[in-house]
């Protein structure tokens, strides 16, 4: 019992108690980050995020600092984790965490207070809520599933979502991608799932179905389970997954099940920028970075630059920069409805590792 | 309570400046306005005692004005303004949303960290661990005459009053698309509350029903089939009065009589911006509140005020079937960025992002009648 006491405490000491990146002294601009418990990827986030606070601190200006909350125990809330981050720790912008609930939270505090967010959640419903002043830095289901119909060729498909509301969202997104893309496809079944269906409850499954290909929307881990589980139900059709399986989480776990796995990255510019990040994330952690730290680093920075520019409340009447800034992604533009527009392309696994499809 | 001095910065002087065309282009008459213009605007700030520059929300009773900061809940009575914050035991600082009930005239004060009532000058708290609260972050609160209504993060919360009970409203058991309550109002036999993400769900007071209004293209920019219910699903504010209840959204306003919805869009009406946040309404004219100035209408005649480059600011009128007129004012709201606002018989109190802000009403003949009687005209624009 007291093991995973210890664990959880661990994980929460590594994510909301080690110091952020503070200024030295005077007055700080400071992001807030919303990274509730559960988030998977929420270690990758935080990490990029304080390379992004780095790398301001760096140049000139006033100095910058990262606030981390997420909900703790079993009354914590996140809505009142991403009130508190604007309202007790003086953060002048947020970053929307890839969850659509937490995402929708801080959102929510944005309308009531006017500081600018950037989220890093691919569902659609996030620039429906209009706010002039948020921006989604992660590229949206819509445009990765709409790669993957046009880059797999394959017309009947059937989908794994997660569970509730975020299957619920991504299902809606998956649709009308499918609908949007090029030729024609079809998503046949939609499959709430955590990712531990198995023998002959999916063998059933895929019978009913007949799919030429599987789509896995799921997190890196629930996704690498079910991979196997789909190769082993004796599945040889393709399959595919979203950017955040283009991850050392989801390839450990999927094993040789990842091979010709498709996922959708971000066209690499070649501009250097990249590369930089990637250096500098591995001299501050000691590993590479994933897809998840360089969108977070991306969104940190573009809030890190607003504040700099206007600070509190120039940031909002400025948000998002008319001008396009160099990020690790690429180059981060957006539409009127602050979607992020990005070219991606389709890649496979091949021996444990993404090459051109 | 702290207690400081008012000084009202603004000026004294008349200030509705002029200028504008007092006469519609054709050379007819111009119609009277179904509300009042105001007249002048005056400012208040921390040096006037308020806590803080930024203020959400505002509430005037009973020659009272509540004011709801960042940094405390103030009070002005007279010339001075009262301080109350967590060391007179408000749950937070940052207070989002005022009611008064009108039966015991205590003052319900939403937080982002809990609820409170202020009763006789005492301070009741009541947060999701003490009570029945559904969530601590407190977006809307309403009265009603028995029970008083709670907008959070995670669901609406109703307090009964006589029993002192709570009950919880959200996605699990009514037709809520999504938890999130983001506003509460009442019609004498109705509860409406904004949903985040989730239109207007209208509860029957005395049969507790439900029903849904949801958007039905779900579109933001675009209203593909305009008229054909609320503006958006992202409900930023909702208000009845009179019969009307006028939804808010970050897409526009929308309009419902109980048969037919009507919007209004930045690009399509006189409504000075999308992003709403807030309105206010007496009668049958409501008092919109945006991030770009106030916009004042009731469907059909329209006042829109803005800050002007080089100080005082502008308003433009607007009347069916003519052309806007714009006339400069001398004086302006503190900041264009609206939050809130509480209108009385002669004046209107507006929360904004940087101040609070008198606006004094003119009496209820706007300036192109008065330029009528006198024979004057203006420029158009």
């Amino acid at each position: 019992m007291i093991r995973p006491v210890l664990s959880v405490l661990a994980a929460a000491a590594l994510l909301f108690g080690a110091p952020a990146a503070c200024a030295a002294d005077g007055p700080s601009l400071v992001v807030g980050l919303l990274l509730p418990p559960d988030e998977p990827e929420a270690v990758s986030i935080r990490q990029g995020t304080l390379a992004a606070a780095e790398e301001a601190n760096e140049g000139p200006g006033p100095r910058v600092k990262v606030a981390v909350r997420g909900r703790m125990g079993a009354w914590g809330s996140d809505a009142s984790e991403a009130a508190l981050l604007v309202m007790d720790d003086g953060a002048g912008a947020l970053i929307a965490p890839p969850s659509g609930a937490a995402s929708h939270l801080v959102l929510q505090v944005s309308g009531r207070t006017g500081v600018p967010v950037a989220s890093l959640c691919p569902d659609a419903s996030v620039t429906r809520a209009s706010i002039p002043w948020m921006v989604r830095v992660a590229p949206s289901t819509l445009d990765e599933a709409r790669a993957l119909f046009e880059g797999a060729a394959a017309s009947r498909w059937l989908v794994f979502v997660p569970a509730g509301r975020a299957g619920r969202e991504a299902s809606r997104d998956l649709s009308a991608a499918a609908a949007a893309a090029a030729g024609k496809r079809s998503i046949e079944r939609s499959v709430e799932t955590d990712g531990s269906v198995t023998g002959a409850a999916l063998r059933d499954l895929v019978f009913s179905v007949h799919p030429d290909a599987v789509l896995i929307w799921l997190d890196p881990v629930p996704a690498g389970r079910l991979a196997r589980s789909l190769r082993m139900a004796g599945f040889a059709g393709s399959l595919a997954g979203p950017m955040r399986l283009a991850s050392p989480a989801f390839a450990a776990e999927a094993g040789s099940s990842a091979e010709g796995l498709f996922v959708p990255v971000v066209a690499p510019e070649g501009d250097g920028v990249r590369a930089a990040f990637e250096s500098r994330y591995r001299r501050l952690f000691g590993a590479a970075p994933g897809p998840a730290a360089a969108i977070a680093n991306d969104a940190a920075k573009l809030l890190f630059d607003a504040l700099k520019r206007g600070g509190a409340e120039g940031a909002r009447r400025g948000f998002p920069p008319a001008e396009r800034i160099r990020g690790a992604t690429g180059l981060l533009a957006f539409d009127r409805n602050g979607n992020r527009l990005v070219t991606l392309q389709v890649r496979r696994y091949r021996d444990g590792h993404l090459v051109r499809g | 309570m702290t207690k400081k001095p008012v000084t009202v910065l603004a000026c004294a002087a008349a200030a509705l400046v002029l200028a504008g065309p007092l006469k519609a282009r054709s050379g007819r008459p111009a119609a009277e306005l179904p509300f009042p213009l105001i007249e002048r605007f005056e400012h208040f700030g921390p040096e006037q005692g308020l806590p803080a520059w930024k203020v959400h929300c505002v509430l005037a009773d009973k020659g009272k004005v509540w004011v709801g900061t960042t940094k405390g809940l103030a009070v002005l009575e007279g010339k001075t303004f009262n301080v109350i914050g967590p060391g007179q035991g408000l749950s937070h600082s940052v207070v989002t949303a005022l009611a008064v009930d009108p039966a015991t005239g205590d003052l319900w004060v939403g937080t982002l960290r809990g609820l409170n009532r202020i009763s006789a000058g005492k301070v009741e708290t009541f947060t999701q661990t003490s009570s029945g609260l559904p969530n601590n972050v407190v977006y809307s609160v309403a009265v009603g005459k028995d029970a008083v209504w709670v907008a959070t993060a995670a669901g609406v919360g109703r307090r009964d009053a006589r029993t002192g009970s709570w009950s919880l409203f959200d996605s699990t058991n009514t037709l809520m698309h999504e938890p999130w309550a983001y506003a509460v109002t009442l019609s004498p036999e109705k509860l409406y509350v904004g949903v985040w993400a989730g239109g207007i769900v209208e509860q029957d007071l005395a049969r507790g029903t439900w029903k849904e209004y949801r958007d039905p293209d779900g579109e933001m920019e675009l209203d593909l089939a305009p008229d054909d219910g609320p503006i958006s699903d992202i409900t930023s504010w909702a208000t009845w009065e009179d019969g009307i209840l006028w939804q808010a959204s970050y897409s526009g306003v929308a309009r419902y009589d109980g048969t037919r919805w009507k919007s209004y869009l930045e690009k399509k009406s006189p409504l000075v911006s999308n992003f709403v946040n807030f309105i206010a309404a007496k009668g049958r004219v409501a008092w919109i509140c945006t991030d770009r100035g106030l916009t004042v209408t009731d469907g059909t005649s329209w006042a829109t005020y803005k800050g002007a480059e080089g100080g005082g600011g502008t308003v433009e009128i607007t009347r069916p079937g003519t052309p806007p007129e714009r006339r400069r004012t001398a004086t302006a709201m503190s900041n264009d960025f609206v939050l809130g606002a509480s209108i009385t018989e002669n004046e209107v109190w507006l929360a904004t992002s940087h101040g609070l802000t008198r606006g004094i009403l003119a009496r209820r003949i706007d300036q192109a009648t008065a330029a009528r009687k006198t024979g004057t005209q203006g420029a158009s624009r």
